[in-house]
């Protein structure tokens, strides 16, 4: 069958973005193109044309090339025939009628497509068979109706354009005729119009990947096909379905190439998360790219995600590398997570009600022994502060702690009794509508969420508003405003920490009993309240359930943005866009410690405050061309300017070292020596850029960006300038592929990206301090750079996508390489210098690896379908040089974890180093004279590997068969070392599984200094004090873990009730997230947890919460 | 259009350097900030015993190798005495917190205020010489120099360095005060002295006496010949001549206060039997100032309840108490002055005047030129020492005390039941070997709690004698054959930023041994066990 439309698609492209951004109040736009343009266009645009003896087809050329007329013609309009025309500054009527004057060829001017036609076909048409009108309406799979499609009669070019309700109306129209349907990025559908007369139809996207349109920098659309860098979407509806407090955290395992590690089972409920594109780059700076919400930055870390209601979210687009980020600026370095939300839709108006209730079961403990009871060398001993290192227990009774005469009994639960079901309650509501003057979108979300520690809850709120208008004749203006206000209490702490339940439970005997100790407090003679101790005054261990209680932290936060758009259209291919926003943070925390607490401020408790407020705007101008040359060459052009200023200021006052007054009385006021300290910032960086695309025959794209920045933290003249390009070809439009590939394209490209400094870091300056009889001053430790150069990333990458059996199944892959340069980086200097650090330029950091994506329909009948979509990306990373003075750098590890984490020359970023047992040389373990092992004098002399996985990948597979559906995640990380302080410390206390070999005695398997064979019997006791402890003396190996892990991410079963009136579509879904590992090197404690997102030095694990699956529903109504 | 208008502004950036100040920071200091840099440096000069670094290094360590006191707990014993590995903090700061803003005085007072100068550099030579004195060599004559590499000075070089700017410092006080008698320089920012330059002089000439005795065994005539110069100037003579680091103005962060006070609660500091015998046996008033009684705790172990009420020192490396609360506090914690509390109350001590009389006994027993015969001199220290700790005392005890024929006694430590000490009396004898133990018996006691200084004489003079210890949990150390923790590693901030300076440096100072911490100082030529000296 020969083509019927000869299809030119310049101002679809424009339509496609425009439907996929959803914006739309473009979509007026468009109703204008359909409406206004009809009569304007035609009417106001004048022609000039002179042709003699010339092809009608090459006239055609010219004229819409001169203009933004498009033919498309049936193939029986003889195009090859000669005319010759001479018109000057007519309309376009005039040049056609003249142009077919005595032809049989007819025209209709649709807009700006003009069709022709021969005049028999219409007649032969019209004496067919019955003559109706036929009316319907187009609508999309959301039910949105699609302005600007093309409705044609099969056959005849006879055919129309669905106004801005999408609705069309084609009068007579054969009775056995058939319609096509076709719009951009749409698949074309024919319907036959057999016994109807009105004809309602619904398009579907093409395949993803075709003719995507995505968000890239600057909000700019883009066609996906035209990119040469990698970027992946995310698909909000498994996000909003099994939904996590975080939104960060439910991007875990989705995205190729991105890791993602969360915080909440350190710091509790919707806890923060670190996210990392392509490997960490910065040696001393933030490695989580820029979060980029509709079209400005917003936030320069993982953090930032979590106060985004993702009911709100249209897409999330992740751009991985430097290329795609180039023309964000110095802070799109490590990528950018490009988050565009939702607008209200006119026509249109649409109640939706989301909520999630799920619960958090606290599942996964450390494995603990539950034969030898409280004391030391065997022997009993109710004051032991946190050892287990007594006789075995066999029911023999003893004196307790509280006094009380007791049967010795294991308490196996004691440590479960501490911990809590955790919830969650998300419940969101939006309402979208308009008409074509205005548009909106209102919503409201409120998250109740409870951790697994009883007293830590969090509560948020999150309010938003947009509204899109066109004000005058192409003026749009689009107007959205935020608000998010959280309340947070209690976010446990971790590690060492005297107030982390999970560090005092670590080191509490084993056969402490949970009623002896759940009633943590009582009321001395003098009515203080005491804490409940089988210890008092220790300044080890305290009670954990006092732990939870004793330490109060109230958090609230609120932010407020805004965000005002205009943008002017002075014709189809020239705007100017002019942004503002500004957004308002504001924080204020309290940590309350009760008295009672030994080594806290001598047992007089604490109190601290923080007020913290901080405001960033940003301005942006943008001015946007996308001109057509001629037939074969279409070019766009973007310059912009921007400017980000950001100031804060803080007030932090604290009770001071020696605690409070009066007891539990948390207020300054009742500090014995309160201090007061507080800060000040002020960022501003300027930029201008611009970016450049050449267009061959839509299947050759040439981009080009340039930028440069100018930033107040630099030393004068600020400024620093980085360029990119890149080249995308769509081979399959080139050459002619093999019958099974529908779709291939190759794209390369090459970026730089530059890096400011932090705040105020290049002046030395001195600090007055007031203390001492006339105070003190001081200067800074750290030698400021006096030469600072702005870090450079520099980066190229390649890849290619393809699509098999028209469209069913799609692969893409990407390679990349990215070396960091000039670091800012704060190095270590001899103690002698008088500086203990210096802030120097160095270093070069690599990155290579690929990201692979898959997506394919292995099923599709009339009912089922099974989709799978999977990723696989490896990292490689390599540092090629540090500086001149130093080849190693010490990244350290939170928490006073097993090890530590370095960064060395000639290896890959996050190393991982301990104490190892010493050995001869040939390998044996060296005991001292007491039997014991020894180890290591040197802190790195064992290598455990590195902190990053060697490759990542997830797989999800949607089933749906009529109105079910079922989707799960599952994600396998591969590779990667993670140390436990935990097992460390139950190891020493006497409190792990592993503590019981050797208990009554053991020979170590080693030899001695003298190389003969060990014979000397030590106990467990004496063997774990020295080779666990970890200050000093702890072994690495023995608590270092494969962070290898496999598990079911996500689960969710759902069914669709649908409605045809009042409520149109209910979604019941029953989710599950976490459920459980199939492999977890690391045993009991959740290798994709941090404790604390914000720094580099990762991998550690200490008194982390217990690992917790996560059940719930999700229900969806439609109104 | 608009966007050149736009861009037009961009030129805008004459407002970024006020953008990027911080304005909790001073650009640059002068001459009135001299003080509060001197305070500064004061306080940091005193880290080893500040609170909050003192459990890095100073309260835990040096008061535990001096023999003044047992690590009680385990880890503790472990990080950080045993290893020493743990003591960057307690190195640095002497060059980056202290000596930096010295630098900045003395850069900024050479020419024209030479009193300022001369205290500034006495106190540098304060700080450092406690450096040199833990570990050997250290950069002195490069410190402050902003290079890769910062050169370490010889002990030796460093003390004879040290010395000619004691000398020089005293010839410049010495001429003010015969100016002007009552001169006084940084005021109250001299938090010990409130700037009385007269006392910086007495100190700059004890301190003089103090090398000269350190270095009387590897260089006995330079010793002399410093010995005899310094003694012809002031010195610190009586305790109103005490340097007292005053706690009582700290605030915030930045004036922890004293660090023992802050040691208290963390159960790691007790008495030793070394202490517990010599001060029980000669039934010493001083006992209940440094020390306190057994408190009655419910949680103190049966077989201890015996030790409530009284004074008992704890075994150092007796494995069974190791961290074992119930144990622990069965034995005597730091007495009342420097209860948990009293952190900015009770000052830091950073030179006791009796100290004086000591070094002149000990110069006078060598035969130095001291203007005063032994005897004289070691009674005098004890009547001074006595009056510091106790300044109700009367002159009958003070005699009684001198003249006390008491002997150490055995400190009952069940199951070692150690014998006594040392058979030594209070009573200055006659036999010359037994002169010298006493003497330096006595200071040790009359240097608590300065244990910097009885650290460094106990590895000199190997005197008082001490209890070894049960066991050691250093594999350098073998307490069997009579090694002792004789210096410091290297901290790992040297040994990383600048290795090939390190092993330069310790390999010429311990003469082909390695940096370790049984190696003898260039000062200290005893035997370490049966791991010989490179120098003897």
């Amino acid at each position: 069958m020969k083509k019927l439309w000869l299809y030119h698609d310049d101002k679809s492209l424009v339509f496609v973005i425009f439907k996929k951004m959803k914006l739309t109040v473009l979509l007026l736009c468009i109703s204008v193109l359909g409406s206004w343009a009809v009569e304007s266009y035609s009417q106001t645009t004048r022609l000039t044309v002179n042709f003699e003896n010339t092809s009608i087809k090459q006239i055609l050329n010219q004229i819409e090339e001169q203009s933004e007329y498009r033919f498309f013609y049936s193939g029986d309009v003889d195009v090859d025939k000669k005319a010759s025309i001479s018109k000057k500054e007519k309309v376009i009527t005039e040049i056609m009628d003249d142009l077919f004057l005595g032809t049989d060829v007819k025209y209709r001017l649709m807009g700006r497509q003009i069709a022709l036609f021969v005049d028999e076909s219409e007649n032969s048409m019209l004496s067919s068979g019955q003559q109706k009108t036929i009316s319907g309406k187009v609508t999309n799979s959301l039910g949105e109706p699609i302005p600007g499609t093309t409705v044609a009669v099969k056959g005849t070019t006879t055919g129309t354009i669905t106004d801005f309700d999408g609705k069309y109306s084609l009068a007579n129209v054969s009775g056995d005729a058939v319609l096509v349907f076709s719009f951009v990025g749409m698949k074309s559908q024919e319907v036959s119009v057999l016994g109807k007369s009105t004809v309602n139809v619904m398009l579907v996207e093409e395949t993803i990947g075709v003719d995507e349109v995505v968000v890239t920098a600057l909000g700019i659309g883009k066609q996906k096909r035209s990119l040469s860098y990698a970027t992946e979407q995310v698909r909000m509806d498994a996000v909003n379905t099994v939904k996590s407090v975080n939104l960060g955290e439910s991007l875990a395992g989705k995205i190729a190439g991105v890791q993602i590690t969360s915080s909440s089972g350190t710091t509790g409920v919707g806890g923060d998360t670190r996210i990392i594109i392509r490997g960490d780059r910065s040696i001393a700076r933030n490695n989580q790219p820029l979060i980029v919400v509709d079209g400005v930055p917003y936030s320069n870390s993982g953090g930032g995600l979590s106060s985004i209601n993702s009911d709100d979210v249209e897409s999330i687009n992740v751009l991985k590398g430097p290329s795609a980020a180039a023309l964000y600026g110095s802070s799109a370095n490590n990528g950018v997570i490009v988050i565009t939300t939702k607008k209200g839709k006119a026509g249109t108006s649409q109640i939706e009600f989301n909520s999630v209730t799920s619960v958090d079961m606290p599942y996964l403990y450390p494995e603990l022994q539950n034969e030898y009871a409280q004391g030391i060398n065997g022997v009993y001993n109710a004051g032991s502060d946190m050892d287990s290192w007594g006789p075995r227990i066999s029911g023999q009774t003893v004196t307790n702690w509280t006094g009380e005469d007791i049967k010795l009994t294991a308490q196996p639960d004691n440590f479960k009794d501490v911990f809590v079901t955790g919830y969650n309650a998300t419940n969101s509501i939006s309402y979208s509508a308009g008409n074509e003057k205005l548009t909106g979108y209102f919503s409201y979300s409120n998250t109740t969420a409870k951790g697994v520690v009883e007293n830590n809850k969090i509560n948020r709120d999150n309010f938003n508003m947009r509204l899109s208008s066109e004000v005058i004749k192409n003026l749009k203006i689009d107007f959205k405003m935020t608000y998010h206000y959280l309340r947070s209490e209690n976010s446990p702490t971790t590690g060492d920490d005297m107030f982390s339940p999970m560090s005092q439970l670590i080191r509490m005997p084993r056969t402490i009993r949970t009623q002896d100790i759940e009633d943590y407090y009582y009321y001395d003679a003098n009515f203080s309240k005491k804490q409940t101790t089988w210890v008092p005054g220790s300044t080890k261990v305290i009670n954990p359930y006092w732990s939870i209680h004793a330490r109060e932290n109230p958090y609230n936060s609120s932010n407020m943005s805004s965000i005002l758009t205009l943008r002017y259209d002075f014709t189809n291919w020239i705007y100017l866009q002019l942004r503002g926003n500004l957004n308002t943070y504001s924080y204020d925390s309290e940590e309350k410690l009760w008295w009672d607490t030994a080594f806290i401020r001598y047992g007089k408790g604490g109190y601290d405050t923080e007020f913290g407020r901080s405001r960033k705007k940003v301005g942006d101008v943008l001015l946007g061309i996308d001109k057509e040359i001629n037939k074969d060459f279409r070019f766009g052009i973007n310059l912009g300017a921007e400017i980000n200023d950001s100031y804060g200021r803080s007030v932090f006052s604290s009770t001071g070292g020696d605690g409070l007054k009066t007891e539990n009385k948390f207020s300054l006021v009742y500090g014995i020596t309160p201090t007061t300290s507080d800060g000040e910032y002020r960022i501003q960086k300027q930029a201008v850029y611009g970016t450049g695309q050449l267009v061959y025959r839509n299947m050759l794209y040439l981009d080009v960006t340039a930028r440069n920045d100018w930033s107040s933290t630099l030393p004068a003249p600020y400024r620093y300038f980085y360029p990119s390009i890149g080249l995308t070809g769509v081979v399959s439009d080139m050459f002619k592929l093999p019958e099974a590939i529908s779709f291939a394209k190759v794209r390369a490209s090459y970026a730089e990206v530059g890096n400011d400094a932090s705040f105020a870091q290049i002046y030395q300056t001195f600090s007055a301090v007031a203390s001492g009889p006339v105070g003190m001053i001081k200067l800074g430790s750290s030698k400021v750079a006096t030469e600072l150069i702005p870090e450079k990333t520099k980066s190229w990458e390649a890849g290619a996508e393809l699509k098999f059996f028209e469209n069913r199944f799609g692969l893409d892959f990407t390679y990349y390489k990215s070396n960091t340069f000039n670091q800012l980086l704060k190095v270590t200097t001899p103690s002698g210098t008088g500086y203990s650090s210096a802030l120097i330029n160095c270093g070069n950091i690599q990155n290579t690896g690929f990201e692979l994506m898959l997506s394919g329909t292995p099923v599709k009948t009339g009912d089922f379908t099974w989709d799978i979509y999977g990723h696989f990306s490896k990292n490689d990373n390599k540092v090629i040089e540090l500086a001149k003075t130093l080849k190693e750098y010490d990244l350290g590890t939170p928490k006073n974890v097993v090890g530590t984490v370095k960064v060395i020359e000639g290896q890959p970023y996050g190393e991982v180093y301990a104490r190892g047992f010493e050995k001869d040389e040939q390998g044996r373990v060296v005991v001292a004279t007491n039997g014991i092992p020894k180890v290591t004098a040197e802190p790195d002399a064992d290598y455990l590997g590195n902190m990053n996985y060697d490759w990542r990948s997830g797989l999800t597979n949607t089933f749906t068969y009529r109105n079910w559906s079922l989707n799960f995640l599952i994600d396998l990380n591969y590779g990667g070392v993670r140390q436990s302080g935990t097992e460390a410390n139950l190891l020493l206390y006497g409190n792990s599984e592993s503590s019981l070999y050797g208990r009554e005695g053991f020979i170590f398997d080693g030899v001695k200094e003298d190389g003969t064979k060990n014979d000397i019997t030590i106990t467990a006791q004496q063997y774990a004090v020295v080779i666990a402890n970890r200050g000093s003396a702890a072994v690495g190996e023995l608590f270092n873990h494969d962070a290898t892990n496999s598990r079911l991410r996500e689960l969710s079963v759902g069914y669709n009730f649908k409605f045809n009136r009042f409520v149109k579509d209910i979604r019941l879904s029953l989710v599950g997230r976490n459920l459980f590992f199939f492999y977890n090197g690391c045993k009991w404690f959740d290798p994709d947890v941090t404790s604390d997102p914000t720094i580099n030095g990762q991998g550690g694990e200490n008194s982390f919460l217990p690992y917790s699956r996560t059940l719930g529903f999700n229900l969806k109504v439609t109104l | 259009m608009a966007l050149f208008l736009f861009a037009g502004t961009f030129s805008c950036t004459d407002q970024f350097d006020e953008y990027n100040t911080d304005k909790t920071q001073m650009m640059e200091v002068g001459t009135k900030e001299l003080a509060g840099l001197f305070s500064q440096s004061l306080t940091e000069g005193s880290h080893w015993q500040m609170a909050g670094l003192a459990q890095k290094f100073y309260a835990t360590t040096p008061m535990h190798l001096s023999g003044y006191t047992v690590c009680g707990d385990y880890n503790r014993e472990l990080n950080i005495i045993a290893s020493a590995a743990a003591h960057d903090q307690t190195y640095t700061r002497a060059y980056t917190y202290m000596y930096k803003h010295l630098e900045v005085i003395l850069s900024k007072t050479k020419d024209e205020m030479p009193v300022y100068y001369a205290i500034a550099m006495i106190w540098k030579v304060h700080v450092f010489h406690r450096q040199t004195d833990i570990w050997g060599p250290v950069p002195y004559s490069e410190a402050g120099a902003s290079q890769d590499v910062v050169r370490f000075d010889k002990q030796k070089d460093i003390y004879y360095q040290m010395f000619d700017e004691l000398r020089s410092a005293a010839a410049i006080l010495e001429a003010e005060l015969q100016k002007n008698p009552n001169s006084n320089a940084y005021g109250l920012g001299d938090m010990i002295w409130d700037g009385k330059v007269e006392k910086w002089l007495r100190f700059c000439n004890t301190m003089r006496l103090r090398f000269a005795c350190r270095i009387s065994n590897i260089e006995p005539e330079k010793a002399k010949k410093e010995a005899e110069d310094a003694v012809k100037g002031i010195m610190l003579e009586t305790n109103a001549d005490d340097g007292l680091y005053k706690t009582n103005s700290l605030t915030g962060s930045s004036g922890y206060g004293h660090g023992m006070c802050q040691m208290v609660q963390y159960l790691h500091d007790f008495m030793s039997t070394s202490m517990e015998s010599y001060m029980k046996g000669y039934n010493d008033p001083r006992m209940a100032e440094f020390w306190n009684p057994v408190q009655n705790r419910s949680d103190i172990f049966a077989e201890y309840k015996s030790n409530i009420g009284g004074y008992h020192g704890a075994t150092s490396g007796a494995p069974s108490s190791m961290g074992v609360t119930g144990i622990l506090r069965a034995h005597s914690m730091y007495g009342p002055r420097f209860a948990d509390g009293n952190q900015r109350k009770t000052p830091i001590n950073v030179v006791n005047a009796a100290e004086t009389w000591f070094l002149k006994a000990e110069g006078a027993w060598r035969g130095w030129n001291m203007g005063g015969d032994a005897k004289t001199f070691y009674e005098k220290g004890i009547e001074v020492s006595l009056k510091q700790w106790t300044p109700s005392i009367s002159a009958g005890a003070v005699t009684g005390y001198i003249n006390s024929t008491n002997v150490p006694i055995g400190p009952g430590n069940a199951p070692y039941n150690d014998p006594p000490v040392s058979t030594a009396p209070v009573k200055f004898g006659t036999d010359k070997t037994l002169q010298y133990e006493q003497i330096m018996i006595q200071k040790w006691l009359a240097l608590f709690p300065i244990s910097v200084e009885a650290y460094a004489e106990v590895r000199r003079t190997r005197l008082p004698k001490l209890y070894a210890k049960k066991t050691s949990l250093n594999a350098n150390v073998d307490p069997s054959i009579g090694q002792i923790i004789t210096r410091h590693v290297f901290p790992d901030v040297e040994r990383n930023t600048q290795p090939d300076e390190v092993a330069r440096s310790s390999n010429e100072d311990f003469g082909g041994n390695s940096d370790l911490e049984n190696t003898p100082l260039w000062w200290d030529v005893n035997k370490n066990g049966n791991i010989s000296p490179g120098k003897y």
